[in-house]
């Protein structure tokens, strides 16, 4: 059972790490951006190509983690400047084509630069292996993943309610015409949020690379996981999205047990009901 | 300061505002009145570049900002207080007030709490307060407050007057022409209250159906009853 609930929160962390930046784009820009899972790929592509398949060390990896948010979170500069920017102020279905266009030609990209075979990664000497508690083994890269979803709700939730800077984005999600009448270069702060969100998938692609098989199919799997845990929490809100991460990983792990057969099918059924109770998710009216 | 010519502005398909002129001497104070729905917010919009589609000049000292983006033109010295008031709810009243900073024309220091105080003593016991935990009357004057924080050249009032208590809107007329008077701001507003129009400003443009129908000075609307029976009567 506590192995159940470990395994579940991992993948709830997992999945949390992904769907934050999804949550915040969405908050900032009311797109729902469908390039968000292949970016991430790109993340954990970059990472696998500075540290190999046996990486040496956690910190290597956090630090290969970094850059490539970094990198991937340039890219997401260059994304709205080439193609959100143009299609901000047109109908929703415009901004959907839109970021599905860049997801086909960043997986596209991705099978031109890496290839189409799967590749393995293992976790790091230090995070191999696990620990005993009491009758369950808990691998320590759960431990792992676990500590860095909560570390980056902590860290965004901080960020967004309490600096200045966090703010005055939360402000200009949820009212630009009035930022921009105050004088708020809003371009730039939409830019810094893009940037933030990219980066975000780029980081939670280097961090999760460990034993995830790299294939090009990446970003759909948890793109799909994302979408779920965003609308679940509420569009837009971190608090929202962390809630559902944890529900659903919790919904996934019973089902795993419960049904062994049928993998992955709870999601969609928690999906399905949360939709029918609370059509605008746990934390709907509260954004980011 | 600013001069309007031949505005005309659109949501959509709907034509709003039809060759509209209206000219802000500098330290000038202009009302604009009309009935609901005749296109007053609309016309401040258009001056900020904040909303509707426009066609048509606004010219800034001479120099035509047509092209600039709202969060420029507030730069310039412009701010606009709407009718929604539009404080921030997750914000406290101090932290809307110096998001107002980020409009503050070329280095001219912002009001310190304190002096804003002096014109809003009623803001006082609010600042700590968050947006959204505050009355309808504290918003607008918390709106004004936060509009006149950085000194702008020129403020643009939208019904400023609306859901406020009779003993309030005198407070209004006196912090109002108290800021402009002290400021030096020139003061666009519009208004269904007459009578504070008439206490706040100099000049008046009666608009209707998206047409100036009038403009002069009060005395001017005073000699012709007729344009309040056809264009303001309700
Ligand atoms: N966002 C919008 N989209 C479409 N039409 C609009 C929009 N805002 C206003 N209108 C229309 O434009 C016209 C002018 O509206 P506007 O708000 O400028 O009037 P107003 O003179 O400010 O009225 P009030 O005194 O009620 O505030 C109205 O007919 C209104 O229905
Ligand atoms: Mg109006």
């Amino acid at each position: 059972m506590l192995f159940a609930i470990i395994n579940s929160l991992t993948t709830g962390m997992a999945v949390f790490l992904v769907a934050a930046g999804l949550t915040l784009i969405y908050g900032v820009m009311r797109i729902l951006n469908f390039a968000h899972g292949a970016f991430f790929m790109v993340g954990a592509y970059l990472v696998s190509s500075m540290v190999g398949q046996a990486p040496p060390s956690t910190l290597a990896l956090a630090a290969a983690a970094i850059l490539a948010a970094f990198i991937v979170g340039l890219f997401g500069l260059v994304v709205q400047r080439v193609v959100l920017k143009r299609v901000q102020d047109a109908d929703e279905h415009y901004m959907l084509i839109a970021t599905f266009a860049v997801m086909l030609i960043c997986v596209g990209v991705v099978k031109l630069i890496w290839g189409l075979e799967f590749l393995s990664v293992s976790p790091p000497p230090g995070l191999e292996g696990g620990n005993m508690l009491g009758p369950v083994f808990v691998p320590t890269f759960s431990i792992f993943v676990i500590v860095c979803g909560v570390l980056a709700f902590l860290l965004l939730e901080l960020l967004l309610q309490r600096s200045w800077a966090g703010k005055m984005l939360t402000a200009m999600s949820r009212d630009r015409l009035m930022a921009q009448l105050m004088g708020l270069n809003v371009p730039v702060w939409m830019m810094v949020a893009v940037g933030c969100s990219f980066a975000l998938a780029g980081l939670a692609g280097g961090l999760l690379l460990p034993n995830q098989t790299l294939s090009p199919v990446l970003g759909d799997q948890f793109l799909l996981m994302s979408f779920a845990t965003i609308i679940v929490g509420g569009l837009g809100s971190i608090r929202g999205a962390f809630l559902a991460a944890i529900l659903l990983g919790l919904i996934d792990g019973f089902n795993a047990i419960a049904f062994p057969n049928i993998p992955g099918v709870g999601i969609y059924i928690g999906l399905v009901f949360f939709l029918l109770v609370r059509p605008n998710g746990i934390l709907g009216e509260e954004q980011i | 300061m600013i001069e309007v010519s031949g505005i005309n502005a659109f949501y959509g398909t709907s034509h709003i505002l039809h060759d509209v002129d209206i000219h802000l001497p500098d330290e000038g104070r202009v009302a604009v009145v009309g009935r609901n729905g005749v296109g007053k917010s609309t016309l401040l919009k258009s001056i900020m570049n904040a909303g509707p589609k426009t066609q048509g000049e606004v010219r800034w000292n001479g120099e035509s900002i047509t092209r600039l983006p709202a969060y420029k033109r507030a730069r310039l010295g412009l701010q606009l207080v709407p009718e929604d008031r539009r404080i921030y709810q997750h914000l406290t009243v101090l932290e809307n007030i110096r998001m107002s900073e980020f409009a503050s024309a070329s280095g001219k220091p912002c009001m310190t709490a304190d002096e804003l105080v002096g014109h809003f003593p009623m803001i006082e016991p609010i600042l700590t307060r968050l947006g959204g935990q505050i009355s309808g009357g504290q918003q607008q004057m918390v709106a004004v407050a936060r509009a006149i924080a950085c000194r702008p050249r020129v403020l643009l009032l939208d019904e400023p007057t609306e859901g406020l208590a009779p003993a309030i809107v005198e407070q209004l007329v006196e912090n109002v022409r108290g800021i402009c008077d002290a400021e030096k701001t020139s003061l666009l507003l519009c208004e269904q209250n007459i009578w504070f129009a008439r206490k706040t400003t100099d000049r008046v443009y009666v608009i209707d159906t998206g047409r100036i129908a009038f403009s002069g000075t009060w005395d001017e609307f005073d000699a012709h009853p007729e344009i309040k029976q056809q264009h303001l009567a309700v």
